[in-house]
């Protein structure tokens, strides 16, 4: 049989390998030296890795959790992460009303007016568009009268 | 390790979105164990540990409301220690390049027999800082926290191939450059 690859070796230490093939590679290291040399020297260098836990004192936990909820809370909002915010846009107006009632407010109303507002425009802008056609007409058909007093003027019935 | 504790991490999570703050705390408090283990592999001292705790705190209280499920919750905030890590280094631009690294490479570490293991972890915390970005994400995630690797391929968001590939060269790169009392074949 061929030797296994190094990977293979790696997943077999990890046992990260279907059992079928981690019997055909045990089977395998009972007759090559060689991969058995490399896979008795991989499992002692890593077995050598001491799994050091950090630890931290009570106190100066709380004070990262509630310096990170004081910053968390300030930063959904100044500056504002505009596709943060819209891409959840009920959910960070609930939590501005628990925290914020007055800017959660004043943002509500703003955007309530931002969608408001091109109805009212469009309505204006139809009305003077109707009022320059009026005008247009107008000063066409006083042209026309002029140009008919020309005509006649000159001799032309 | 925080995939055993998927359950309460879910439960912490909805009782936050509910308005819980309580569970906030609760959830720092049960998390805080893995994600120092994770950023003091990546930096190497405590202090810096903390602030990447910290800046993982922040990311979860900010982004807690947008985390759609798609992944386990002990996935997404694996996910969020390893990019934070990565961010600070970035940022302190500790990263050493691997032609530097090769001077380093030359080195030959020896132990001395009373304080073996002690050497031997202070090399091996050099070395990590040594090894290319997807080797030590890969050999921190697999080796200190026990992540299995379609675990890790999720985190990290690339194929279980991609991540053994990363572990073994990893381990091979480890192993060329810490010099052992007995002779490691090398394949």
């Amino acid at each position: 049989m061929r030797c296994p690859s190094n990977k293979e070796w790696i997943s077999f230490y990890y046992k990260e390998m279907p059992e079928p093939r981690r019997k055909i590679l045990s089977e395998h290291l009972k007759s090559c030296g060689r991969c058995r040399q490399y896979l008795t020297a991989t499992s002692r260098f890593l077995e050598d890795k001491a799994k050091e836990e950090i630890n931290l004192e009570k106190e100066q936990l709380y004070s990262i959790i509630s310096q990170a909820q004081k910053i968390a809370r300030k930063q959904l909002l100044f500056p504002i992460r505009l596709k943060e915010f819209f891409n959840n846009l009920v959910g960070n107006l609930q939590w501005m009303f628990t925290y914020h009632r007055v800017l959660a407010v004043v943002t509500t109303a703003a955007l309530v007016i931002a969608l408001i507002t091109p109805f009212y425009y469009q309505k204006d802008s139809l009305n003077r568009g109707i009022i320059d056609l009026q005008m247009e007409l107008v000063f066409e058909e006083d042209f026309f009268d002029f140009y008919l007093d020309c005509y006649s003027l000159n001799g032309y019935s | 390790m925080l995939i055993y504790k998927e359950d309460t991490l879910q439960k912490l999570i909805e009782d936050f979105l509910r308005g819980d703050d309580n569970s906030f705390r609760n959830l720092a408090i049960l998390i805080h164990q893995d994600v120092l283990n994770i950023s003091y592999r990546y930096v190497g001292n405590i202090e810096d540990a903390k602030d990447i705790l910290q800046e993982v705190l922040i990311k979860i209280h900010r982004k807690v409301r947008s985390f759609k499920r798609r992944s386990k919750a002990s996935t997404w905030i694996y996910r969020l220690t390893v990019n934070a890590s990565i961010d600070f280094l970035r940022k302190k631009r500790s990263f050493f390049n691997l032609k530097k690294k090769a001077s380093i490479h030359k080195e030959k570490y020896t132990f001395s027999k009373d304080k073996e293991t002690e050497d031997k972890k202070k090399v091996i915390e050099n070395m990590l800082k040594v090894l290319p970005l997807r080797q030590k994400n890969a050999f921190i995630l697999k080796h200190f926290e026990g992540l299995k690797i379609k675990e890790i391929s999720k985190i990290l968001k690339c194929s279980q191939s991609s991540v053994k590939t990363h572990l073994r060269r990893a381990v091979d790169n480890l192993r060329k450059i810490v010099e052992v009392e007995n002779e490691m074949p090398v394949k």
